[in-house]
């Protein structure tokens, strides 16, 4: 069976976008609470 | 337990196995029994998806594991969203569109039958083993701390969840997912809230937390990059990605979860709620163990927090042994709990001299707490307790969070604990149950056994196939706590087969001129890698986050070798 073509994105870009740069600001803030806390 | 504990975790069992049960009108034909007619809104699924991960060993062990080690497990979640985001591009559009009851369906339509088996039964050894464990770890620690008889333990978490998965189908499975996630967020919510207002008066929150980042609690991110250590941020990240891709894109009992949304978008926004909301829940829960290492620090700890270890040292011959350690060990307790008080009141000259003090008796009590765990090994032949071997039943870690719990909280709130532990063993089980139990009915039963029979048919053979594997996940419940370290063994196997088996769906994705054979024989190929890569002295210290992504690459490159000496299949 061959398969589809990739499927349309309907609209879910901006929220993929949203969790990596939440993502990535959680990981910063994780990182800061563990060097304040450490130190 | 106080009579108040008893009415509320007995009135949550019959609330849940009630409302499980109402919900039996969608489950009159397979589809609303396996996919709820694909008609859940975005947020149920969701919270079923963190339920169904969110099993009663994350909860007890994980608060136990910071208590012990600090913040550093949080970076094993560190690829989750990012794996989320891929499988919303990728594997979701294709399962929901193809309109697949299971993950491994897709593999048919895609290589060949015996891909499709070969992924099929893989998933169900694995699950019917995990299962078990997920159903013993908290009834062997409820039975120990409660002094309850562990079979009826068992049963008192496995026979709910099995009569309301076998009647109610996924649509039960789900709406009592979300019941079950607000008990164990309600739970780590009051017990958060409770070890914050049991700090001493003249102790903040931030002093307090400066106190357990002197202990080395509060180390969230390691960037070294070093295979041999299991967490970092590095196999977080990496490791971390290729085991949740595997987990969430491969794994029945997460498909099947959102496959019952209501639209694609609603899928990918339940997978996507995951990605928002699981590591802010794993910082909650790691909290409750860093407080609850607070909590420790101004209030004795017992030197083993497992009674039933103590009580055996305490009955032998070695007791005189063991009472001598208990008094060094409150001894070095009473110097960290005044080094911890010079750290949250006094000034910056004191504090450094107060931290070196902390530090030597913290030491201290970790040497002598090392002591008892020998001295227990050497009572039990060596075979009762071994912290090394990290079997979740028997490790000291495991039982700090129930003992606080049993012994600091008041009564209503040690219910509300117990019934969140009973909600997150359930919530894990309920789900397994109704993926297995498609598993067997839609690729074995339905596909190999008898392709041509009634709705009806299928349906009981469902419920049938569901009440089946409850019983046997109880059983190997039992037999996994005389199994002991063996457990360890099991649920290590479970974890090789993730990376082969996403390595076949990457290969059926990424590379159009690949054969059934050659996925069939890179399957096998990758999982006997795997195994060799796991046990093998050389790299069994490597951590097992390096697992998945070892696997995936070799399913890619057997299959696409073996698929370029294979004939592709001819369409019909």
């Amino acid at each position: 069976m061959d398969l589809p073509d990739a499927p349309p994105e309907q609209g879910m870009t901006r929220t993929y976008v949203l969790v990596i740069v939440c993502h990535a600001a959680v990981i910063t803030l994780l990182w800061l609470f563990g060097r304040i806390f450490s130190h | 337990m106080h009579l108040l504990d008893w009415f509320v975790v007995v009135g949550y069992l019959l609330w849940i196995v009630i409302d499980g049960l109402r919900r039996t009108k969608g489950a009159t034909e397979v589809e609303g029994y396996f996919l709820a007619h694909r008609s859940l809104p975005w947020w149920a699924v969701g919270l079923s998806v963190m339920a169904t991960q969110l099993s009663a060993i994350t909860l007890v062990g994980t608060t136990g594991q910071a208590y012990a080690d600090g913040m550093r497990f949080i970076q094993f979640y560190f690829g989750l969203p990012i794996a989320m985001v891929i499988l919303s591009m990728t594997l979701v559009p294709f399962f929901y569109r193809s309109g697949v009851y299971t993950a491994y369906e897709y593999l048919e339509r895609r290589f060949d039958v015996k891909t499709r088996t070969l992924a099929s039964v893989l998933f169900l050894m694995g699950r019917s083993m995990s299962t078990g464990a997920i159903i013993s770890a908290p009834a062997v620690i409820l039975s120990i701390i409660f002094h309850w008889n562990l079979t009826l333990t068992i049963l008192a978490i496995g026979v709910p969840t099995i009569v309301y998965t076998m009647f109610g189908g996924v649509q039960a499975v789900t709406w009592t997912d979300v019941k079950q996630m607000g008990v164990v967020i309600g739970g780590l919510i009051c017990a958060v809230v409770a070890l914050i207002v049991g700090l001493p008066h003249d102790v903040s929150v931030y002093r307090a937390l400066h106190i357990a980042g002197t202990a080395g609690r509060m180390n969230t991110i390691d960037f070294h990059f070093d295979p041999n250590q299991t967490y970092t941020f590095w196999s977080g990240i990496l490791g971390g990605l290729f085991l949740h891709l595997s987990y969430f894109g491969c794994d029945q009992s997460q498909v099947q979860r959102y496959l019952t949304a209501k639209s694609l978008n609603q899928a990918r926004s339940s997978l996507l709620m995951s990605a928002f909301v699981k590591v802010p829940l794993q910082v909650l829960v790691l909290m409750v163990g860093v407080f609850m290492f607070l909590f420790y620090v101004f209030n004795p700890p017992p030197m083993l927090f497992n009674a039933q270890h103590r009580d055996e040292v305490a009955r032998s011959a070695r007791a005189g042994e063991f009472h001598a350690l208990e008094t060094d060990f409150q001894r070095a307790f009473d110097a960290r709990r005044s080094a911890a008080a010079a750290l949250a009141s006094g000034s910056e000259g004191d504090r450094a001299a107060a931290q070196d003090a902390f530090r030597q008796a913290s030491g201290d009590m970790r040497t002598i707490r090392a002591k008892a765990s020998a001295l227990v090994g050497d009572i039990s032949g060596g075979q009762g307790y071994n912290e090394s071997t990290g079997d979740t039943p028997k490790n000291d870690v495991n039982y700090v969070f129930p003992t606080f719990v049993t012994t600091s909280l008041p009564p209503g709130l040690v219910g509300l604990i117990i019934a969140a532990i009973f909600a997150a063993a359930m919530s894990a089980t309920a789900g397994e149950l109704s993926a297995t139990s498609s598993a067997t009915v839609m690729d074995i039963y339905r596909r190999l056994i008898r392709p041509e029979a009634p709705d009806a048919h299928y349906l009981a053979v469902s419920r049938l196939a569901t009440a089946f594997w409850g019983l046997v996940a109880c059983v190997v419940a039992h037999v996994a706590v005389q199994l002991g370290s063996l457990i360890e063994v099991v649920n290590r196997i479970g974890s090789i087969f993730y990376g082969s088996l996403l390595g076949v769906f990457v290969l059926a994705l990424t590379f159009r001129r690949a054969t059934g054979t050659g996925a069939f024989v890179g399957l096998l190929t990758g999982i006997v890698a795997v195994v060799i890569f796991a046990f093998s002295p050389a790299t069994r210290s490597v951590s097992y986050l390096w697992h998945n992504p070892i696997g995936v690459g070799v399913v890619l490159v057997v299959g696409i070798v073996v698929s370029l000496f294979t004939a592709p299949r001819t369409a019909p």
